[in-house]
């Protein structure tokens, strides 16, 4: 394989998980930014996203349907499950995140961290044959008739994960939107900020939570659909490392910090994809040597790359 | 405030004068009853990714159990105390020793995952307690030890890569492999017996890949491997990691036939792959439940019995182990020591046929069976469609340079 | 009178402390599911008993810390004596003195990230890693070139303290959860390299590490009926004990008063001229040498490691009992160890479900008390130091 093609494929698998990290990691910086927690559950959220959405499509008998009968229930079923696991964040957040934000911030690490733990098992135990790897089926392929794939210098691109991506990128940009152009985007952004001062401004901050906890596990949700897609499975314990990793991404972005969040998930996985392709034996350190890249930037910008929202208060 | 904290000081002496006898007294052994419990250990993941086979071992132990209870014509009434591995060394070691430690416990069929396993003989050798291996293959757990006290019912690596590599290369000609293996002891291990069962037949493979457990992509290496243009991906490790591979083998176009070891033949990776399984090629030690012995008889009173789960894989070998103890049991008593010896000397029949405990307390009657799936189902090679030519391998069709057409039907 | 009413006190705290040791012998005693739920009603008995009756309860509390020593003298005695009782009420005794030795592991494990995290504010969420340097140092002295645990043992501590230093640079530079997230990361990058490196075993692990030997001394040898697990008991009695003591003192110190000022407010402390990252460094190192014994003493006992005994998820458990105890608080720590390590093994009764009650118990026991079991309260000082300070100290 030629080089061009290596690194274009490089950068293709890159890009395929660092929408998903960065829609995780958003969350992350979003609870961070208006509660000041550490919300270890979101892997789990994420993990709750792939399950609602194999649900709803099995519900809804979208497999035996096709045309615009098709188009319009797999738009209905992600919607849906967009909509279901943000509530269900939102009451967590009630329930679990709010009551122990009061305390430090370490505290709602390790709260959230058994919520987690809680969520993860429930749905072992639970859902129907829980601790199966589930088969997530193939749901892009019927939009594409015939071709499946098409070749681009000499790599494959396939039809289903080319549109993932586009789907991804285009509620990256419409998030980003929201958060600066719109008043709630904007009242979000007070709250970030300032909390206090934002309610004295008279913004119910209560609200601004459960608003914020919605689009952050909202959008977890999404890409723990575009997960299954991509992977065609899903299994109960498939959100742990995701949370980490998520994490780390909005860390290295800037805790707090929208944008940062999201260029830190691409960067995660694009240093993923380099070593997994170029370094032998990649494949299984891969995501060893994300993180010890992840250390040596925060020796040289340790408030992540484009910063903390916050300065200290002295 | 008087009142209250008298009562408060009342109440404190009251439990402080009954907690001794609480304590020493609770739990008075019922009187003596007609026969004798004898408690045998099960040991396995009972919770956690691999919890279906350590939950099928276990309702096969349980079921040889109460068939011996009903026959009536035992000396002592058996009952199975079960405990969770979860996969995990550690936890292995910390439940082997609870296990040892309960001197009620004269014996135990230990042990699904290899990795577990290894960590755990030295502590059923430490406490002197006989431990039947019911599902682990990794060969080092009896060849690595000269430990009376642990022996195996199931088959080894050795055996069933020979085996494997008898079929692709000797019965079906296949000739270029990539191997990709998981890294724990388990992964490494079919890695080093399938080399060496492919080197006695003049083959090196194109290449060689590790994968860590957990990991969920494999595009980097799977599109390396399609460069290569292999004929068979053997894959030597477990289920999870085995669906994934086959999947995005599938989605990226490597064109060749998939091939796994007894790590793959569970039933989640034809559920979990659905008409992608369709064509890939696994074994597992022993013959196959309708073709053993006493396999329809098994077959029948396990789904008389009513376990929610299915046996899966190593059920059967489960179903053996329990046998062999409480055959063992009633020939010498329950006294661990005598077992150890009475067992080492295991040379019977059972469902799955001959058990032939050799010097290491191996079963050492070679039998594996290949097994291809067929419509969502592992079938037995022999059985198959594809053995008898109706159905077309995948390896066939891309070796020709053809596309390869999937003729899945569902299950 | 004064006699009189000390003489009382004492006897009270005798008196808790037995019928609370018989209460933990009993609960470790039954073996059926009714346990989880008189545990739970037990608990929640003691929780609405400790509202109403509050002033008895801090009287009590009160009483525990005035006579701190005697109450933890008492609690070494019934310690002591504890293997000789057991066996005699316990069925399982051998696999409880194990589950207590480990706990004591922990115990210290998480002491030594107390002093980092707790005592300093400093988060190490690479804890297990350090743990398992010293357990793999140890192992690989002990079964390679056959040096005895009276050398192993300080070495794994060592060793766990100098791999520290090889953070000085995120040390000083990165604060709060950027430290988290560069120890998080240096964790996952250890436990990869023990499974990869083959010379430590791999993904195997090292197996067969000898058992303890001092000065002929075997371990493995049985105390008269006892098993020889209760060898390992007292040797993680007796260094779980100096270490509890040298963070007692040093939380008393003036190391520990400055620490504290560090955890609280930073750029105040740094104003006081406080040396905040030489300070930082110490610590780090210091706490991760009680870790590599602790991982030391693992090793020879169990006489098997491997990396998946020191990933991530154990590291989160050591973060958790610290944090659950309430942070700065070795009492709180010792209390936390037990409700997050014994009280999930009693829960293998209810194997399904453990792991998922597990995380309910860490949610709810956060839920209710956000700041820990037993948070630190502002520091009482007595006379002496208020003379210390009228001098004017250092």
């Amino acid at each position: 394989m030629s080089s061009t093609s290596i690194f274009l494929q490089i950068i293709f698998n890159g890009a395929m998980l660092g929408i998903q990290y960065s829609l995780i990691a958003v969350g992350f910086s979003l609870f961070f930014g208006v509660l000041d927690v550490i919300n270890f559950a979101h892997g789990d959220i994420f993990m709750l996203g792939a399950f609602v959405s194999l649900t709803l499509i099995n519900v809804t008998g979208l497999l035996n349907t096709s045309g615009a009968t098709y188009v319009f229930l797999l738009i209905l079923v992600i919607i849906l499950s967009m909509i279901i696991v943000g509530g269900l964040g939102v009451f967590f957040e009630r329930i679990v995140v709010k009551p122990v934000s009061k305390g430090p911030t370490l505290m709602s690490l390790v709260a959230t961290l058994g919520l987690g733990i809680a969520i993860r098992e429930a749905v072992r135990l639970f859902y129907p044959r829980g601790s199966e790897t589930k088969r997530f089926p193939e749901l892009l392929v019927k939009l594409f008739p015939g071709k499946e794939a098409i070749e681009f210098k000499g790599i494959i691109l396939r039809y289903d994960n080319l549109l993932i991506l586009a789907v991804g990128i285009i509620v990256v940009i419409l998030l980003a939107l929201y958060i600066n152009k719109t008043k709630m985007g904007l009242t979000i952004r007070a709250v970030a900020q300032d909390a206090e001062a934002a309610s004295m401004m008279g913004v119910n901050k209560n609200l601004i939570i459960d608003v914020t906890f919605f689009i952050g596990s909202a959008l977890a949700a999404l890409a723990g659909f575009m997960n299954g897609l991509y992977y065609n499975s899903i299994i109960f314990d498939m959100g742990a490392m995701a949370g980490i990793v998520g994490f780390s991404a909005a860390v290295i972005g800037g805790l707090g910090n929208i944008y940062g969040a999201i260029v830190g998930g691409f960067l995660f996985a694009m240093v993923e994809s380099l070593s997994a392709a170029l370094i032998p034996r990649g494949s299984e350190f891969m995501t060893v040597i994300a993180f010890a890249v992840v250390i040596l930037f925060l020796v040289f910008r340790p408030s992540g790359i484009l910063g903390e929202r916050a300065y200290e208060r002295v | 405030m008087k009142g209250p904290l008298r009562l408060v000081g009342l109440g404190i002496i009251i439990l402080l004068v009954f907690s001794p006898l609480l304590v020493f007294n609770y739990g008075c052994k019922p009187k003596e009853e007609e026969k004798k419990v004898v408690k045998i250990g099960f040991i396995g993941p009972l919770t956690g990714k691999y919890s279906k086979m350590g939950i099928g071992g276990l309702n096969s132990f349980k079921l040889a159990v109460m068939q011996q209870n009903n026959s009536g014509k035992n000396k002592y009434i058996y009952e199975v105390v079960p405990f969770d591995d979860e996969c995990v060394p550690q936890k292995g070691v910390e439940v082997a020793t609870k296990c040892c430690s309960d001197p009620e416990i004269v014996a135990a069929a230990t042990h699904y995952c290899s990795m577990v396993a290894i960590s755990c003989v030295d502590v059923y050798h430490k406490f002197g307690l006989p431990a039947i291996v019911w599902g682990a293959v990794l060969p080092d757990i009896t060849y690595g030890n000269d430990y009376k006290e642990v022996s195996r019912v199931n088959g080894t690596q050795v055996e069933q890569n020979e085996f494997n590599a008898h079929l692709m290369v000797d019965e079906l000609g296949f000739k270029k492999f990539c191997i990709i293996h998981d890294t724990t002891d388990y992964g490494r291990g079919h890695l080093k017996y399938f080399l060496k069962a492919l080197k006695k037949r003049g083959i090196e493979p194109l290449s060689i890949d590790g994968i860590t457990i957990g990991q969920k992509d494999f595009t980097t290496i799977l599109t390396k491997i399609k460069a290569l243009k292999p004929e068979v991906v053997y894959f030597g490790g477990l289920t999870a990691e085995g669906a994934l591979i086959k999947s995005q083998m599938d989605k990226l176009g490597v064109k060749a036939q998939f091939l796994g070891t007894s790590g793959i033949k569970s039933d989640d990776f034809n559920t979990s792959l659905g008409e992608h399984a369709e064509g890939t090629i696994c074994m597992l030690d022993g013959a196959p439940i309708e073709k053993m012995p006493g396999g329809l008889e098994f077959k029948k009173a396990y789904e008389e019995a009513g376990f929610k789960e299915p046996y899966e894989a190593y059920g059967p070998f489960a179903y053996c182990a329990a046998n062999i103890i409480i055959k063992a049991v009633e020939k010498v008593g329950p006294d661990r020591e005598k077992l150890v010896e009475e067992i080492d000397k295991t040379d019977t029949e059972d469902i799955i046929g001959r058990i032939h405990f050799n010097e290491y307390g191996q079963n050492d009657v070679p039998l594996v069976t290949a097994y291809v799936s067929q419509d969502g189902q592992w079938v037995p090679w022999e059985d198959s469609l594809y053995a008898k030519g109706e159905r077309e391998l995948p390896g066939f069709a891309y070796r020709e340079g053809r596309e390869w057409v999937n003729p899945y039907q569902g299950p | 009178m004064k006699k009189e009413s000390k003489f009382l006190d004492y006897i009270k705290i005798i008196l808790v402390e037995i019928v609370a040791f018989f209460l933990f012998l009993f609960f470790l005693k039954i073996e059926s599911i009714w346990i989880v739920i008189a545990a739970i009603l037990l608990a929640i008995l003691i929780y609405f008993l400790s509202k109403i009756y509050k002033e008895k309860f801090r009287a009590l509390i009160e009483l525990f810390s005035r006579y701190q020593n005697f109450a933890i003298g008492v609690l070494f005695i019934l310690l002591i004596i504890y293997p000789f009782i057991s066996p005699l009420i316990i069925t399982h005794s051998t696999y409880w003195m194990l589950i207590l030795i480990q706990t004591g592991i922990y115990i210290m494990i998480a002491l030594g990230l107390n002093f980092q995290l707790g005592s300093t504010g400093m988060m190490n969420l690479a804890t297990a890693a350090f743990y398992g340097i010293g357990a793999y140092t140890a192992g690989l002295l002990a079964l390679k070139l056959g040096w005895t645990a009276l050398l192993t043992i300080p070495l794994g501590g060592l060793a766990a303290a100098f791999a520290g230093l090889l953070l000085v640079i995120p040390i000083y530079r990165t604060k709060g959860h950027y430290l988290a997230l560069v120890t998080l990361a240096f964790g996952f990058m250890l436990v990869l390299a023990a499974d990869n490196i083959e010379i430590i075993g791999g993904p195997q692990g090292l197996k067969n590490i000898p058992p303890v030997n001092i000065f002929g001394y075997n371990f493995l040898t049985e105390i008269g009926s006892l098993h020889f697990y209760t060898n390992y008991y007292y040797l993680v009695l007796a260094i779980l004990g100096i270490t509890i003591f040298i963070f007692a003192r040093l939380f008393n110190s003036w190391i520990g008063l400055t620490s504290a000022y560090i955890r609280d407010d930073e750029p105040a402390a740094k104003g006081c001229g406080i040396n905040i990252n030489l300070r930082k460094l110490l610590v780090f190192v210091f706490g991760n040498f009680f870790m590599g014994v602790a991982g030391a003493i693992y090793a020879h006992m169990i006489g098997f490691i491997s990396p998946p005994n020191f990933q991530f998820a154990q590291s989160l458990l050591i973060v958790a009992i610290v944090i659950i105890g309430g942070m700065d608080n070795i009492l709180g720590v010792i209390v936390a160890a037990i409700l997050l390590v014994v009280f999930p093994e009693k829960l293998r009764v209810v194997t399904e479900y453990r792991i998922f009650l597990y995380g309910i118990l860490l949610v709810v026991t956060l839920i209710l008390r956000p700041r820990g079991i037993l948070p630190f309260g502002p520091r009482k000082y007595d006379s002496s130091i208020l003379k210390f300070a009228r001098k004017g100290g250092s």
